[in-house]
């Protein structure tokens, strides 16, 4: 038995084994709200805002939808009063933490929650989407967990520069509360949250500073050969504007003209 | 020593260490522990061996062994055959015990144990605290030496691992275990033979099994005792378990803070190489199997299996989903059988004598022992095991000797910071598993704390949520805000700003809390609250609306003052009062500078008249 069927929130439905509830809700069109989740990052389990309630013979119980592989039939309820009770507490201790900010926000809004912990102020929800992006997309782990327990912290190793870091931006780009700035300041990339600074490469056209050296020095690596290594060379701008007459060309010989 | 090669070698290196160990007529065991050492064995050893060689006399061996359990009276030795037990010893008592009790048989009464009234009792097995304890893990404990392996073989050890890798398949050994009826040790008391079949039916290669030694609730201390009295046992279910479920690595995870466990494990784990327990072809059998130890970095949370089991792949310490079992992906995502030290310690006596003498101990639900780190306001405090289904009472009462200086009983913490309070009314319930979880506790690892009247258990819940704040490793929301929040209100309601509608919001996080915990610590710390809450409400409402705390714990509810009838003027608060808070001259009324008094309680322990007196 390769398959098996399993009924959400009433919709009865013939799913792989070890499939996630999460991406069974998705073929359906339900919405399960998250926050530590992302579809190219391993399912980490650490905001629970996705909980659902399951029932197998007869029994109950609260799994996270990211990462709840489907073993047999059981009847799933994705939003059904208990398990909006949970996620209002998850956001109202979230609110606690770090007040209204981007999905948290978002989600307060639509589950009409109240500040009941006050309103905090910190930057982060310690998600771990910008860990986990560092560690298995980008494969450099220039950044973790420090601390334990309210103490918990995103940090470069002892907060100091992180040697690892190539400045490629991925933390911020999926941070849920838009906690990590990236900067470039004159020919530096300064990513403050993570205490990261990178001197940046000019524009092969325009000479403006855009793109950091070590992440050159990782594409290079990535791509294992200079073909098309040019185009990385050349600022998003100068790109649009240049793309058909100079660019494609001079991608195409590998930078020589 | 040579490699033991077969059954037959170990057969005949038994027989020759009986040989030798005949001739031992007077065994004296110093009990080496680290509890016991801290209270002074090592110098009582020493004296012991000293004046011993004097004597000149091979008949007589002094032996350091692990813990005797008896904690409340170290340093103590037992002199065997007959097991005269002289506790609470100084190195000048030595001299007396050789000459009259070594050298004439006779006993040293001063030296003895005595009972509530005054009664000598000179022998171990006829102490209350020992006469209703079953020793089967800790049979040994007190009688070997742990550096020494041929002291295990002497009393029959590695013969269950003889057994089984002479006659037993590995599905035999399961089902011995499964028809034990052995639930794990740790806490969770999930079936032992069904955890290894799992493994055992679990697709991958290699597999592992591992000894979780991270034991790290406050007060506890079952599993450090088993591991420096008698680490043999522990090695040699492991070996068994790893012949069951198939697996030719094993790990031991052990928590930083054992050092003598740790070193006492280490020397055990080379003796078995060195005699081929451990290594290639295991006693001429052609199983192999070895043993690594991984030290653990001090977080209390990797006791919890996965995070234990990505501390040792050499990742951060924290939990992940069990959705998928470890017992199928657990160790480098590979079939991995965990278990608890203890669990793993029965294991030879239940091959050795047949799974029926095992479960013919215990309750419906829970066979065989447990141990219990028996702590708090009680009499005999110590190391003690008992059969499951032995009553709370048996255990703090008979064994415990009641309560210290003769107060009143309030309540049992089992189960550690995860586990709950349980009130005098259910002093009679049988410890098993089960019954345990029917209260709102639980079994846990086998911590045991009594408390008295002068506990508050406000402050109680408050203590354990913050060692849970301090522990949890952050990662998941409920734990992490969830127990923050909850510790918030507590600290209010012990500082007298508690509202009305506090008791309703812990009773709602606790909830959310066990339904949406990433892994046990979350789900299972809201229990102290709970259960104080359930069996202690008034106490809630007394700090909440009368703002008071009964017992005279919390510091901000209560208030010391002279009882002008009764101070004498003796001056001896006043002298004894850290930040000068009490005035008065000599043979005149005393008074407490309430501005200054930081309520420390020094004063009300100190007078002598009990003229000051706690509102």
């Amino acid at each position: 038995m390769k398959s098996v069927e399993i009924i959400i929130d009433g919709i009865k439905k013939i799913v792989p084994k070890r499939i996630t509830i999460l991406k069974i809700a998705q073929d359906v069109g339900i919405e399960i709200p998250t926050l530590c989740y992302h579809s190219a990052i391993e399912p980490y389990g650490a905001c629970r805002l996705c909980i659902v309630e399951i029932e197998r013979n007869g029994r109950k119980r609260y799994v996270t939808a990211c990462n709840f592989p489907v073993e047999d039939e059981i009847k799933i309820e994705t939003n059904n009063e208990n398990v909006v009770k949970i996620r209002k507490l998850i956001l109202e201790l979230l609110i606690a933490k770090v007040g209204y900010k981007g999905k948290v926000k978002e989600y307060a809004e639509k589950y009409e929650v109240e500040p009941r912990f006050g309103i905090g102020n910190d930057d982060c929800i310690l998600c771990g989407l910008c860990v986990n992006v560092c560690k298995e997309i980008i494969g450099v782990s220039a950044i973790s967990f420090s601390q334990r327990g309210i103490e918990r912290k995103v940090s470069s190793p002892f907060e100091k520069e992180p040697t690892n870091c190539i400045g490629c931006g991925a933390c911020s780009f999926v941070c849920p509360v838009d906690a990590i700035k990236v900067e470039d300041i004159k020919n530096e990339r300064i990513i403050k949250k993570i205490n990261a600074k990178l001197e940046l490469e000019k524009c092969k056209i325009c000479q403006k500073p855009f793109i950091p050296k070590k992440l050159i020095e990782y594409i290079k690596n990535k791509l294992g050969a200079n073909v098309l290594l040019d185009i990385f060379l050349i600022c998003n701008e100068c790109k649009g504007k240049n793309y058909v007459d100079k660019l494609l060309p001079f991608s195409l010989t590998g930078g020589k003209k | 020593m040579k490699k033991i090669n077969s059954f037959e070698e170990l057969e005949k290196l038994r027989k020759k260490l009986k040989g030798i160990k005949d001739k031992e007529k007077i065994i004296i065991s110093v009990c080496m522990e680290t509890g016991c050492i801290a209270a002074g064995s090592e110098e009582i050893y020493r004296e012991l061996r000293k004046e011993i060689k004097k004597v000149k006399n091979k008949e007589i061996k002094v032996i350091k062994t692990g813990c005797h359990g008896f904690s409340e009276v170290d340093p103590a030795i037992v002199i065997y055959p007959e097991k005269i037990f002289y506790i609470r010893l100084s190195p000048n008592d030595v001299k007396e015990i050789i000459e009259k009790t070594i050298k004439k048989g006779e006993i040293v009464e001063r030296l003895t144990y005595k009972d509530e009234k005054g009664q000598i009792i000179p022998y171990l097995d006829q102490i209350p605290f020992y006469k209703k304890q079953k020793r089967l893990v800790l049979s040994l404990n007190g009688l070997i030496d742990p550096e020494n392996i041929e002291d295990y073989i002497y009393y029959g050890g590695y013969t269950a691992l003889s057994k089984v890798l002479s006659g037993m398949s590995p599905e035999e050994v399961i089902e011995e275990i499964k028809k034990s009826g052995l639930r794990g040790r740790g806490g969770g008391g999930f079936p032992t033979g069904k955890k290894w079949e799992y493994c055992r039916k679990a697709e991958g290669y290699p597999k592992y099994v591992i000894c979780n030694a991270d034991e790290g609730d406050p007060g506890a201390f079952m599993d450090r005792s088993v591991i420096e009295g008698n680490p043999h046992s522990v090695i040699e279910g492991m070996i068994i378990g790893a012949y069951a479920i198939g697996s030719n690595e094993g790990y031991v995870y052990i928590r930083h803070e054992y050092p003598l466990a740790l070193k006492r494990l280490k020397i055990a784990i080379e003796q078995a190489r060195e005699y081929g327990f451990l290594g290639e072809n295991i006693l001429g059998s052609g199983f192999s199997f070895d043993i690594d130890i991984v030290r653990g970095g001090g977080a209390f949370v990797c006791g919890e299996s996965t995070a234990l089991m990505a501390s040792i792949e050499g990742k951060v310490g924290e939990p992940r989903a069990k959705y998928i079992h470890t017992v199928e992906k657990g160790l480098y995502e590979k079939p991995t059988c965990l278990n608890n030290v203890e669990t793993w310690a029965n294991v030879p006596f239940i091959i050795n004598n047949g799974w029926e003498k095992f479960a013919e101990i215990g309750t419906d639900t829970s066979k065989g022992t447990k141990i219990f780190s028996l702590v708090g306001k009680v009499k005999n405090t110590g190391l003690v095991e008992v059969p499951m289904g032995i009553t709370l009472r048996e255990i703090i009462f008979d064994i415990g000797g009641g309560i210290k200086e003769n107060k009143k009983f309030k309540g049992v913490q089992t189960g550690g910071p995860s586990g709950g309070v349980i009130p005098e009314k259910y002093l009679d319930l049988p410890v098993d598993f089960d019954r345990l979880n029917e209260v709102g506790s639980m079994m846990g690892s086998g911590g045991m704390i009594v408390m008295d009247e002068d506990t508050c258990m406000v402050d109680v819940a408050r203590y354990f949520l913050n060692f849970l704040k301090e522990e949890s490793c952050g990662k998941c929301v409920p734990c992490r805000e969830g127990i923050n929040q909850m510790l918030e209100i507590l600290n209010r309601i012990t500082q007298g700003k508690g509202k009305k509608e506090d008791i309703e919001i812990l009773k709602e996080i606790s909830d959310f809390m066990q339904k949406a915990s990433l892994c046990a610590l979350g789900t299972t710390a809201p229990n102290p609250v709970l259960t104080t809450i359930t069996y202690f409400y008034d106490e809630y409402i007394n700090h909440i609306e009368q703002k008071k705390c009964s017992a005279g714990v919390c510091k901000d509810l209560i208030e010391y003052f002279v009882n002008t009838e009764k101070c004498t003027g003796c001056t001896l608060c006043a002298k004894n009062c850290p930040v000068n808070a009490i005035e008065g001259e000599r043979k005149k009324i005393h008074k407490i500078n309430k501005e200054k008094c930081i309520k420390c309680g020094i004063c009300f322990t100190i007078c002598k008249f009990n003229a000051i007196e706690r509102k």
